[in-house]
């Protein structure tokens, strides 16, 4: 015998007792878990601000910070919402294929594979040179123990960096086949420890003056430079080989602009990953769980980079920061930001503390790009599209075993071309501008969907108005302005972006597009002859 | 998905072929293409396996304004009969029930007892009006529909389901599907932290669905309906509880955790049908190996209108082909 309860939402709705009522998460866990789902605020940092200085002179770090999250909002809400309309693993492979056609739901998540199989191998490698190798130089630095800046020397050779990035992939794989639910809860304390690292290094740095980081750090720096104030003689130097800088020459509105790729990619873009996670997060089919989700994630961790660049800026100065990003700064030790805390503060301790936090970073922004590599296979195989083995799963783990370690086997040689070859700056710089597929392809999706498959939207989480507008087919106008945006920002800083060839850059995306379509329609024909038809796998049955 | 071919003792093009669906929870409609789903994948024989009733009730006031209610975090006020209309349509499509009346009348629904005897007559008069929608559409077509009830629905909605000339009520029975496939149905579940309307230990529930299995000719080709999945299969992994039925969750998401039956896995495992159809558990979609018995789960979408199911074809005693579909 069921009873009936009243409901704590009141006398709105009564829930009798049924399976599967259950409390919603707290929001805080949903936010935190896709936040660390995305690239960890650490390396985003590392790699992006003095990035940034460096490639984009007289770029106004902050303007593209706030520009690229104003740019990211209606991005995201138009992810949110169909996230939440369709919480499946698959993300916009499903709520595409489902929206516009499978050979599009097929096309957008092949190029957000494709950059996701080369961040892999890029953050991976990463890990080994802007962490593992400057780890050792730092502390060998700070100690004055030349064995471990010999040893930080070492790492950093082409051939350490592959195998200690090669170590990463293999580390995640066996991590991930013990099972998901281990290899999260690693990631996301190994972003904990980061982000705990870059928050030290936020707080540091906002009570220590200029005058005083200038003193401490020509102090620290005298018996590498053998200069008395290295901190001008660096931006001297970067001067007269010709980098612009802001102080003497203003700041550049169109490499601001240009900059804003940068930031959007290395640091925020990404949150709405986690839409693939919606299933495992619960509340995941509740608009207002994924709007604070994604948006939270997205928003917090912007705040968090934004925050660190006014610190960094006002305390190490932009003409600094850009002259020694550039390579103009005399010391062994790359600048970045938890040396120059350490530094700052003239502390040992607090050198090889962050810098071993700093490590940290590199393994969930590897981690979370395998993810989708062995997702999105795993959903193509579950469907047909794909051969049916990779959709296997362990009996034991539950993982998706083949999938696993197929990733492993395709992200390795990925981590050598990253390596030992500079063709793969072209890559890296290609794989940002994939991304840009997959949400033009959601946008349409976001903007078509009430006129495409009001089935689905009337009345879904999606179907969401604010003073009587539509907010989906708003978001996704955003989505594809966003898009377009980026790919034409990327085209036209294509040189900034490590791409010689800006051809490529306008063509290669249209052809992860048309050679995903064709190769729906090619396993279609296929499984046809077996006799399925691959095209009902996501039609809707007319309901009347 | 996958067209795979389980057991090839047979090279029959074309053999029979059924959908089977579970877990829409009072959607309309899911249902609705439920009816349309034999057309729509050129099946015989359409299944529905259980869980069929919804959770949520909602009170629409009646106003000297006209009609007013909350739902989905969204509050429609003054609506005239045709917005009423649209809205109890809107609702009834997510699988949430309606009950009309002023202040007054509704302030009764405070009442446990009184709660509880709306809720099933609510429940039972969409059941009934389902089997009327279904004998319409039905008739005459040739194809069989098959309904059982699951852990979560009332009893009372058996009589809805039983005496109707298209729908056969196949919970409890081994019914022949063509002159080789014999169904088994069970629809009680081993406990759950809901108490529920159906629910056996696993030890009960074992008995029980060897009760009903007595009456199977041949079991290697059977085809099991049974509501709950076999434990630790894939099919069963639901978020851990607290005391307060609220999710665990670390750093890890959420604790996910096999809630299957080791009933109906040690039933699987010792009668060894050749396929055997869950649902219970909706984030369970996917399909697994346990022997020579293919088990499927095809999960629920039912709160976005979207009918989860599996197409499968059977020839000569053999699983010739099955694919996921979500229409």
């Amino acid at each position: 015998m069921s009873s009936t309860k009243r409901p704590e939402t009141g006398p709105t709705l009564y829930a009798r007792n049924a399976t599967g009522l259950v409390r919603a998460l707290p929001l805080w866990d949903v936010v935190l878990f896709n936040a660390a789902s995305t690239a960890p605020v650490g390396a985003a940092l590392a790699v992006t601000l003095f990035y940034i200085g460096s490639s984009f002179p007289r770029a106004n770090i902050i303007a593209a910070i706030l520009i690229a999250l104003a740019l990211c909002l209606l991005m995201w809400v138009a992810f949110a919402l169909l996230g939440a309309a369709m919480p499946k693993v698959g993300g916009d492979y499903v709520f595409n294929g489902r929206i516009l056609h499978p050979a599009l739901g097929l096309a957008g998540n092949v190029a957000a594979f494709i950059a996701a199989w080369m961040a892999a191998g890029f953050w991976a490698v990463e890990g080994a040179r802007a962490g593992v190798g400057p780890v050792l130089t730092i502390i060998g630095t700070v100690t004055g123990n030349p064995s471990w800046v010999a040893w930080g020397a070492r790492v950093s050779t082409d051939g350490w960096v592959f195998g200690i990035a090669a170590g990463i992939l293999v580390i995640l794989t066996a991590l991930s086949l013990f099972g998901t639910k281990i290899v999260v809860r690693v990631m996301s304390i190994m972003y904990l420890v980061s982000l705990v690292g870059v928050l030290i290094s936020i707080i540091v740095m906002a009570f220590v003056s200029q005058a005083s980081f200038i003193a401490h750090l020509n102090a620290f720096s005298a018996p590498y430079t053998h200069q008395a104030n290295t901190y001008q003689s660096t931006i001297a130097g970067a001067s007269k080989a010709g980098l612009a800088l802001p102080t003497t020459s203003g700041f550049s509105v169109s490499n601001t602009i240009g900059a804003v790729y940068a930031v959007l990619g290395g640091a925020i873009l990404w949150v709405w990953w986690g839409v693939y996670m919606s299933p495992e997060t619960r509340g995941g089919g509740r608009r207002s769980r994924q709007l604070k989700a994604i948006l939270g994630s997205g928003l917090g961790q912007g705040l968090i980079v934004l925050i660190a660049a006014l610190v960094f800026l006002k305390t190490v100065g932009y003409d600094f920061l850009a002259s020694a990003s550039a390579g103009h700064y005399g010391v062994p030790v790359p600048p970045y930001f938890n040396f120059f805390t350490a530094v700052a503060v003239g502390s040992k301790v607090l050198a090889v503390l962050l810098s071993v936090l700093f490590v940290f970073a590199f393994f969930p922004a590897t981690y979370i790009n395998i993810a989708m590599c062995h997702r999105a296979p795993f959903a193509w195989a579950f469907d047909g599209i794909a051969p049916r083995k990779l959709a296997s799963i362990d009996e034991r783990t539950h993982t998706p075993a083949v999938a696993i370690i197929l990733t492993l086997v395709i992200t390795v040689p990925t981590a050598a071309w990253a390596a030992y070859s500079s063709s793969f700056a072209t890559v890296i710089g290609l794989f940002t501008l994939f991304g840009m597929v997959t949400i033009l392809i959601t946008g349409f999706s976001a903007l078509l969907m009430p006129w495409l498959r009001p089935e689905f939207y009337r009345g879904s989480e999606a179907d969401w108005r604010i003073w009587k507008v539509p907010v989906l087919p708003v978001a996704g106008a955003g989505a594809i302005g966003f898009a377009i945006f980026c790919m034409i920002d990327a085209a036209v800083f294509h040189t900034q972006n490590g791409v010689s060839n800006v051809v490529w850059m306008v063509i290669l995306p249209w052809v992860i597009v048309i050679g995903s379509a064709l190769y729906y329609f090619g396993a279609q024909a296929v499984q046809r002859r077996r006799g399925l038809d691959l095209s009902l796998v996501y039609k809707t049955i007319p309901p009347d | 998905m996958a067209f795979r071919r389980a057991r090839q003792r047979s090279s029959t093009p074309h053999g029979t072929r059924l959908f089977f669906c579970t877990d829409i929870h009072g959607s309309d409609t899911c249902f609705r293409k439920f009816l349309n789903a034999g057309e729509f994948y050129n099946v015989q024989h359409l299944i529905l396996g259980g869980d069929m009733t919804g959770k949520h009730l909602i009170p629409i006031t009646k106003t000297t304004g006209g009609y007013s209610a909350t739902f989905a975090d969204r509050r429609y006020a003054d609506l005239d009969r045709a917005g009423l209309a649209s809205l109890r349509a809107l609702i009834h499509s997510k699988g949430a029930y309606t009950v009309v009346g002023t202040p007054a009348e509704l302030e009764a629904l405070a009442d446990d007892t009184e709660r509880d005897r709306v809720f099933r007559k609510v429940v039972y008069d969409s059941v009934a009006g389902w089997v009327q929608l279904a004998e319409e559409r039905l008739r005459g077509t040739g194809r069989r529909c098959y309904i059982a009830p699951g852990n979560d629905d009332f009893v009372e909605i058996d009589d809805a389901l039983k005496g109707s000339s298209v729908v056969e009520f196949s919970e409890g029975k081994v019914l022949f599907l063509d002159d080789t496939h014999e169904m088994l149905t069970c629809g009680y579940a081993n406990l759950t932290p809901w108490n529920t309307e159906r629910e056996l230990t696993e030890d009960s529930l074992r008995a029980e669905i060897d009760k009903v299995a007595a009456d199977v000719q041949d079991f290697s080709s059977l085809v099991a309906v049974l509501h709950v999945p076999p434990f630790a299969s894939g099919l069963d992994d639901a978020p851990e509880l607290d005391e307060q039925l609220g999710m665990r969750m670390g750093t890890g998401g959420v604790h996910m955790t096999p809630v299957g039956s080791t009933a109906v896995r040690g039933f699987i495992e010792d009668r060894q049908p050749l396929i055997a159809l869950h649902g219970h558990i909706h984030e369970g979609r996917g399909d697994v190996l346990i022997g020579r018995t293919l088990c499927v789960n095809p999960g629920s979408e039912y709160t976005e209108g979207i009918l989860d199911g599996a197409i499968v074809e059977l020839g000569d005693g053999a699983v010739l082909r099955h694919q996921l579909v979500a229409g």
